[in-house]
């Protein structure tokens, strides 16, 4: 008895992760986490589909601090990785992308921005 | 419908701990390191990956990472959930208790930036509204290998990957 589980142990070898010496990847059907790809994206053409899906608020319209432009900004720190934006994005700027190290020192490290020069109205309209 | 509002950066002095204090807390934690957890108002995934940390497929412990039921013997406060107003006192309280130098980290959406909860009568939305905090792991919840990475960062033995990243725009059809 004490013989099997003893075989049992030398057999199965060591479960533990390799990680952090060697990659641990994740296992199928691991979402990730959504990328923006600024070359792709329409925003300056009025789309704002994903900025009106995101439930948190991690895709968003911001005012740049001169108080003129704006700018799409990608918050990874609110972010739910719901998926829901890329589905929703028309032109297929938004994916998921599924690497798990994503901790950062500062919040502004966590962002994506792609900037946008639009003319703005002094009533704040396009 | 779009909203507009104006950026809401943080307190740089408030939440940026000195980069003398950090080298010196990854000098005496680099091998290792007392983790007290405080939930403050989780909807308990994030603890569920936090439990993960200590079995035998991720073991932190080989790390030498454990986790403590007293802040008096931690080194690290992890903080999960929304921050609840009821939970404010607590936790800088347990803050308080801990001995110097101390390293807080945000844990899951909820602690970084509100998360699905967001701010509200009941909630701040985030930990740096009332605590330092070193490290923000993102994910609802982070999966154990990203709290394992998270920590890592803090004690300096891991580098972080996400920069700020600030992309060339050019929609088609523009001159
Ligand atoms: S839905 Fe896609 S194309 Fe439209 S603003 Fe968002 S990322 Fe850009
Ligand atoms: S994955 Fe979900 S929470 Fe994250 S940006 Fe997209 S819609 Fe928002
Ligand atoms: S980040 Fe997600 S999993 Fe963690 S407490 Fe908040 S809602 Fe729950």
């Amino acid at each position: 008895m004490e013989l099997g589980w003893l075989l049992r142990g030398w057999r199965t070898g060591i479960v533990t992760t390799p990680y952090p010496t060697r990659p641990d990847p994740p296992p199928q059907g691991f979402r990730g986490r959504p990328q923006l790809d600024g070359e792709r994206c329409r925003i300056d053409d009025g789309c704002t589909v994903c900025v009106e899906v995101c439930l948190p608020r991690a895709l968003r319209l911001e005012t740049v601090p001169n108080g003129l432009d704006r700018r799409l900004v990608l918050d990874l720190l609110p972010c739910i990785m719901c998926g829901l934006c890329v589905q929703a994005c028309p032109t297929g700027a938004l994916h998921m992308q599924s690497d798990g190290e994503l901790a950062v020192r500062s919040p502004q490290d966590a962002q994506t921005i792609v900037p946008l020069e639009m003319e703005v109205s002094s009533d704040g309209h396009i | 419908m779009v909203t507009f509002e104006l950026l809401d950066e943080p307190d740089s002095s408030i939440t940026e701990p000195s980069t003398a204090l950090r080298r010196q807390i990854q000098h005496l934690f680099g091998r290792s390191l007392h983790i007290r957890h405080v939930d403050a108002g989780s909807c308990n995934g994030c603890e569920s990956e936090i439990k993960l940390l200590t079995s035998p497929y991720y073991d932190i412990h080989r790390l030498g990472i454990f986790f403590t039921t007293t802040p008096r013997h931690a080194d690290l406060l992890l903080v999960t959930g929304a921050i609840t107003r009821a939970m404010v006192d607590p936790l800088q309280r347990t803050y308080a208790a801990m001995p110097e130098p101390r390293l807080v980290v945000a844990t899951g959406a909820c602690a970084c930036d509100g998360g699905i909860f967001g701010r509200s009568c009941l909630t701040l939305g985030r930990l740096s509204a009332i605590l330092p905090v070193d490290t923000y792991i993102p994910g609802c919840p982070p999966t154990p290998l990203a709290l394992i990475h998270g920590l890592l960062l803090t004690l300096g033995r891991a580098e972080q990957r996400l920069h700020r990243q600030i992309l060339a725009h050019h929609a088609d059809g523009k001159a």
